[in-house]
């Protein structure tokens, strides 16, 4: 479907109803999004555009335009075969000069469990189920079905902050009932951080004396097997 | 064509970071808020002063039907900014992204019930009992206890296990005021004080006014023999006011206690 095809048909339409849709676009996408439904061309025509599905091309241009300016999310296409789908990222650029200890301490803590969890992704060969991520932070007591006296809702942290962030990626299984997640290390992570950093930063503070370890910051830490850690950082840096 | 306050009212990357804390947060309260904001400004910089930095990206999201408001807790006087639908669809009770329409249709009984009540509250077996009352649904008690914990988990129903009573919290009366006010205009009452919908609060033996604990508190503060400020009442006000004033996480010690005669 070409783009002046798109736009022969869109001028058969108000300005009015052109903004009206584009406003219903930019709602359905983000509902969509929060509720990790993947957000494919073919719904997004059945069930908002309807009779204006010929201008989607336009339609969809706009409500990108919409989301980057107010949200500072940018809407990534992903074509497979002859389906369409999207997903929003964070457009706005993160990238901060200073180092991590002159954010709050619960940036700092934020930093701390975001390393742990790109770790166990990368130990557990890229992907993770959700269900043993859950499993593993709890056993390093940080409970996700509990409000976290530090990160609050922690489901909400792992599963939205941090992907939007783009350092994480919550892919959900298609055909699961209950729906189940993998994670997987988000875009970010892969060009910021590299796997060696990451293991050295778990390695120190995994190293650390017990009494850093139930510091503040991390709640009630259970210590890891520390010798699997560190043998992996050898690897990697003998690698 | 632009609308002209979106031309003057210009998105940067600091309000963007502070607005994508709503969409994961949708209710923060005023030193999370803050939080937030210091990040947003040290992150992209700008000088700007919270209110009018909130009014720029509400003038922004108004065309999706959203806005950021800021709220008092009847329960703990603590102040919250949530984000709400703002469409006269009044969001929550028509779609939610959360809820079923069924699930919706339990919640707007148990709201209209709390909106109707003197007290701004139920107890949990009336609570309960609204389900025989439902018209297309059938809903067990148990579910019904389900919905209400998930209510109170996503901040729209208090539910106070000790009182055995359910109301409404601050994000539900921020979203559905006007509704309630329209809706149920013969049962609820503004705030004498800071002139609110008054749910929760302490009412006038004699005549109709009502004021919220917290206004309640600052209004009658180091006043000996305090009385209701309504325009020609003047009676006693039948309520003790505790001595501290500020917001605290324990609702009932800031709550004036009823003198008994
Ligand atoms: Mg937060
Ligand atoms: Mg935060
Ligand atoms: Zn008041
Ligand atoms: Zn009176």
């Amino acid at each position: 479907q070409s783009l002046t095809q798109a736009q022969r048909a869109v001028s058969n339409f108000s300005q009015a109803d052109i903004q009206k849709k584009v406003t219903e676009l930019v709602q359905y996408i983000l509902i969509a999004d929060q509720k990790k439904i993947p957000i494919k061309k073919k719904e997004i025509n059945r069930h908002v555009l309807k009779e204006m599905s010929k201008s989607f091309p336009i339609l969809i241009k706009k409500a990108e335009e919409q989301l980057q300016y107010v949200f500072g999310f940018k809407l990534q296409t992903e074509t497979t075969g002859k389906q369409t789908s999207y997903m929003l990222i964070n457009a706005i650029d993160l990238n901060e000069d200073e180092p991590h200890l002159k954010w709050s301490p619960e940036e700092n803590a934020k930093t701390g469990l975001l390393m742990i969890i790109l770790s166990l992704i990368f130990m557990e060969g890229n992907v993770v189920p959700d269900t043993k991520l859950w499993h593993t932070l709890k056993r390093l007591g940080v409970d996700s079905e509990k409000n976290h006296e530090v990160f609050g809702d922690v489901k909400k942290l792992v599963t939205q902050e941090f992907v939007r962030q783009a350092y994480l990626e919550y892919i959900r299984q298609p055909n699961t009932d209950p729906p189940s997640f993998e994670f997987r290390w988000g875009s970010r992570a892969q060009a910021e951080t590299t796997k060696r950093n990451v293991l050295e930063f778990v390695c120190q503070i995994y190293g650390r004396e017990v009494d850093d370890v139930d510091s503040p910051e991390y709640g009630n830490c259970v210590p890891m097997e520390l010798t699997k850690w560190t043998s992996q950082y050898q690897d990697v840096v003998r690698s | 064509p632009v609308r002209i306050s979106t031309a003057i009212f210009v998105m940067e990357d600091s309000h963007r970071l502070f607005l994508q804390a709503f969409m994961t947060h949708y209710v923060m309260y005023t030193k999370e808020v803050k939080e937030h904001f210091a990040m947003a400004l040290k992150r992209f910089g700008g000088d700007y002063e919270l209110g009018s930095f909130v009014i720029t990206i509400n003038e922004n999201i108004k065309p999706l039907n959203l806005e950021i408001r800021k709220g008092i807790s009847e329960k703990t006087g603590n102040h919250c900014y949530c984000l709400v639908n703002a469409s006269e669809n009044h969001g929550i009770l028509k779609q939610s992204s959360d809820y079923t329409v069924n699930e919706l249709e339990y919640f707007k009984k148990l709201v209209g019930e709390i909106a109707k009540s003197p007290e701004g509250s139920i107890s949990s077996v009336d609570a309960l009992n609204q389900v025989d009352k439902l018209e297309n649904v059938k809903m067990s008690k148990k579910m019904a206890q389900d919905l209400i914990d998930r209510f109170q988990k996503d901040l729209w129903i208090i539910s106070d296990v000790n009182e055995g009573h359910i109301s409404l919290d601050t994000r539900c009366i921020l979203e559905l005021g006007h509704y309630l006010k329209d809706t149920y205009e013969d049962f609820i009452v503004n705030c004498e004080m800071c002139k609110q919908i008054c749910l929760q609060g302490q009412s006038c033996g004699s005549c109709r006014a009502k004021l919220h604990h917290h206004c309640a508190a600052r209004c009658f503060r180091n006043r000996d023999s305090p009385k209701c400020p309504a325009s020609g009442c003047g009676a006693p006000w039948p309520y003790e006011q505790p001595e501290r004033v500020e917001p605290s996480q324990q609702p009932t010690q800031n709550q004036g206690r009823k003198r008994r005669r």
